[in-house]
């Protein structure tokens, strides 16, 4: 080792000193980078006004009028831009350099493999042993020869940085064609001349008169219904409703002076279809398989409706002036008359709450399971299928749907039910038996007992004879069956006896 | 001893330890052609006091390379090649009958293979888990015991096993908690191209190099010492200690691979496998201080073994290499 060996202090203070600089670097770096950062607003200034600029465009072309005045639009401008300088510069402000950092990096940039950085670590020890003092001296060595090689940043404009002043131009471009181009479009979309409204009213007045002496509408395809007259008028008005509901609805008339809302005309069938089946005067009260229909209706009515729409008063005709639709849309049936058609009219209003609260809920329930578990009918659980014997109230439990298990008197089966007016529940009232049965064990030691003796004497020989014997008198052709049997085996000599 | 004599002598016993280790690498390689980063972490583990698992397919020179080693370093070296049938008497030793002068017999324990210095445990794989027990006792503890005789085994002991991880047919794969008691797992893969000539030449031309003994138990033993004394940084420790818990499922350094993959990560243990490791080679490298790549070096040899991918991993073909590559993406060194 030709080198003198400086102490730990020393090695610390030269390794400050190499850090030093990078620590002033790499905050030089950020803070080029802040200065910097007013070049790389180029995108964020354009960042709204072409958002506004489409967004008034497609919103033109919808209806809406979502204009802003020039004191909203500058500072809505600006903001995005603002917003990302002061993040920078608080990052930027609040950044500092360790030197252990900048001498990690140092041992990353140089591929030093963390020499100045163990050093730095070990020279703070207070006993470091020979490794550390010679790892120290390692570091303190190529620190010098490094000193003269440290990498400097490379300070360089953001990839992403465009003129500013032709972001400016493009955003100002913007902002005159979103307030140039959308007044013109606004302008453009037609609006029913005074002359044109008074003759679709006067269309429409007479085809509510025409319906209303007809007493059985007809039931017409609204696929290949043909358009009669005054529709095709109404239809070409109807390009310039569809244009601005929203202000229609805003300004709460029909734009065809007719005095109704929108929405009563939509309910009614569509002022516009004549003829047309409405739905909701097809849906029936009580038919069950259609209330899901319903509310699928009713929840993509909500979700048509927008969000920014108050929940508006109802409108202004009633449900049975809906359902009369001035006969147009209201041919349920073919034998539905103006006024049947207002009976079958079925108004949310005049829906069973309960059932349609049901239908909702099977309709959530199905959701949250979703939707592969079949409907549980009437949500009720299955029955208690007990097997035990009942005492036979002749009442049906509480839990019964129909489904099975006890309940109440059961049809009749086999004689029973032959006998007419006679019901004869097949079970039993009573108890299944006598009483209560108790079973006792009695601890009773074994006794002896003194059997009776059987004197011991001689029981005679086995094959004396057994006395006298009863025999059934045989009839006479049995007899002479048997003494012939008898004669043949003796003649044949086969007797074994 | 001030402190700059302290210095000096740990520059000598780095350099010493650094000349013994490029000496025994040089007449190794007289022998073996390439597969040098195989030789390097054998060394590493025989200079850290660890034991080796070497895979690789047949043919690959695994049994040679210990076989080298052994010669180069001046240790007892034996070679037990496992077999199914194969019983804990058969490498720990056994009580023999023998005939003493006076005519007589007495009952005298032979030792078994496993009593030597470095041991060769060739297809570790194919013996039942009876005598794997016996080897890794001898391993974790240093010492055998057959029935009440209790021997304890000779510094610097070090087993280097091989395993073949194709035809695995009839073995007996190691659990993981007996996996764990090996510092390393090294995957001994094939030859370079231009590495084959040299092999040819070697092993074929009729005169095979004789492999000269240069260096001893004795200095292995030293310098294992110097090696130990390699100091820390902290923030070497803290990447050692991020990568292993990185490898850990649900671990706050675990990236979505480890996550999905991987049943069960490394122990404790692997921290200091990675650090033992990680101080050898900041020696061979002309260091005396352990730096963060040197961790990053070993972590795949250290950790292979101790990181077990799940089912769903092994269906993918995830493999432990590449779970660790994800966590040395994905864990970055402290600053």
């Amino acid at each position: 080792m030709t080198d003198a060996r400086k102490s730990s202090s020393e090695v610390r203070g030269a390794l400050a000193g190499l850090a030093a600089p990078v620590s002033a670097d790499i905050e030089a770096r950020h803070v080029h980078d802040e200065t910097t950062a007013l070049r790389g607003l180029a995108a964020p200034l354009l960042a709204f006004p072409v958002a506004y600029l489409v967004a008034t465009y497609l919103c033109a072309m919808g209806g809406v009028d979502i204009r802003l005045p020039w004191f909203a639009l500058v500072p809505l401008t600006l903001s995005v831009p603002g917003l990302r300088i002061y993040l920078r510069r608080r990052a930027a402000r609040t950044l500092r350099v360790r030197e252990v950092e900048a001498l990690a990096i140092l041992d990353k940039e140089l591929a030093l493999s963390d020499r100045l950085s163990a050093a730095h670590e070990f020279s703070q020890e207070a006993a470091p042993d020979g490794f550390m003092l010679a790892a120290m001296h390692d570091a303190d060595v190529r620190a010098a020869a490094v000193r003269g090689r440290i990498p400097r940043a490379r300070l360089r404009d953001p990839d992403n940085a465009a003129p500013l002043w032709l972001s400016g131009v493009v955003a100002a471009l913007a902002l005159y064609l979103s307030a140039a181009v959308a007044p013109s479009t606004f302008e453009a979309a037609p609006s029913p001349a005074p002359g044109l409204r008074a003759e679709v009213a006067a269309t429409f007045d007479q085809d509510e008169r025409e319906e209303a002496a007809t007493p059985a509408p007809r039931r017409v395809d609204p696929e290949r219904r043909q358009p009669r007259r005054g529709e095709q008028d109404a239809a070409a008005s109807s390009a310039g409703e569809d244009e601005r509901p929203t202000q229609a609805r805003r300004r709460g008339r029909n734009p065809m002076g007719s005095g109704r809302s929108a929405e009563a005309r939509t309910a009614a069938g569509g002022g516009s279809e004549r003829g047309q089946p409405s739905n909701q005067a097809q849906s029936t009260k009580g038919n069950a398989d259609q209330k899901p229909e319903k509310k699928k209706e009713r929840d993509a009515r909500e979700d048509e409706r927008e969000p920014d729409e108050a929940p508006e008063e109802p409108p202004q005709e009633s449900g049975s002036t809906q359902g009369r639709g001035s006969g147009k849309g209201s041919s349920k049936s073919p034998t539905a008359s103006p006024w049947s058609a207002k009976d079958q009219v079925v108004t949310d209003e005049e829906e069973d709450p309960d059932e349609d609260e049901e239908v909702d809920d099977e309709n959530d329930e199905s959701k949250a399971r979703g939707g592969v578990q079949p409907n549980l009918r009437q949500r009720k659980p299955p029955v208690n299928r007990d097997l035990q014997i009942s005492m036979g109230s002749g009442q049906p439990p509480d839990d019964a749907n129909g489904r099975g298990g006890p309940g109440g008197p059961k049809k009749q089966r086999g004689v029973a039910q032959l006998v007419l007016g006679v019901t004869f529940p097949d079970q039993v009232s009573a108890k299944p038996n006598p009483g209560i049965s108790k079973i006792t064990q009695e601890r009773i030691e074994p006794q002896a007992q003194q059997g009776d003796r059987i004197p011991g004497e001689s029981r005679g020989e086995r094959d004396a004879s057994m006395g006298h014997m009863t025999r059934s008198p045989l009839s006479p052709w049995m007899q002479e069956l048997v003494r012939s049997y008898y004669l043949s085996l003796r003649t044949e000599g086969k007797t074994q006896r | 001893m001030n402190a700059n004599e302290q210095a000096e002598v740990a520059e000598r016993d780095a350099q010493r330890f650094r000349d013994v280790h490029d000496k025994i690498k040089r007449e190794v390689q007289r022998f073996i052609v390439g597969q040098e980063p195989v030789l390097d972490a054998a060394l590493t583990a025989l200079f850290a006091g660890g034991h080796v698992m070497l895979e690789g397919v047949p043919g690959l020179g695994k049994t040679m390379l210990v076989k080298s080693i052994g010669q180069a370093v001046d240790v007892p070296f034996s070679r037990i090649q496992f077999t199914p049938d194969m019983m804990p008497a058969d490498i720990q030793g056994t009580n023999v009958l023998v005939e003493t002068e006076g005519g007589g017999h007495e009952l005298q324990f032979q030792e078994g293979p496993l009593v030597s210095s470095l041991v060769l445990a060739d297809e570790i794989n194919r013996a039942t888990p009876r005598t794997q027990s016996a080897l890794l006792e001898a391993m974790q503890e240093r010492q055998i015991t057959v029935g009440r005789r209790t021997i304890s085994l000779q510094e610097p002991y070090c087993v280097m096993a091989t395993q073949n991880p194709v035809e695995q047919e009839g073995t007996y794969p190691l659990p993981e908690a007996q996996l764990d008691r090996f510092l390393m797992k090294i995957v001994v893969g094939y030859p370079k191209v231009e590495e084959y000539e040299a092999i040819v030449d070697r092993t074929t031309a009729g005169q095979e190099p004789e492999i000269h003994k240069v260096s001893s138990s004795q200095e292995i033993m030293e310098l294992r010492k110097v090696a130990l004394s390699v100091p820390v940084p902290q923030r070497a420790k803290r990447y050692a200690v991020h990568l292993v818990v990185g490898a850990q499922p649900g671990s706050e350094h675990a990236p979505k691979l480890v996550n999905e993959f991987v049943a069960l990560g490394p122990s404790p243990r692997a921290v200091q496998a990675l650090m033992l490791c990680s101080k050898v080679r900041a020696l061979t490298e002309g260091r005396f201080a352990v730096s963060t790549d040197d961790v990053k070096a070993v972590a795949h040899d250290v950790l292979r073994h101790r990181v077990l991918v799940n089912f769903h991993g092994q269906a993918d073909g995830v493999t432990t290499d590449r779970v660790i590559a994800e966590v040395l993406g994905h864990v970055r060194p402290p600053v």
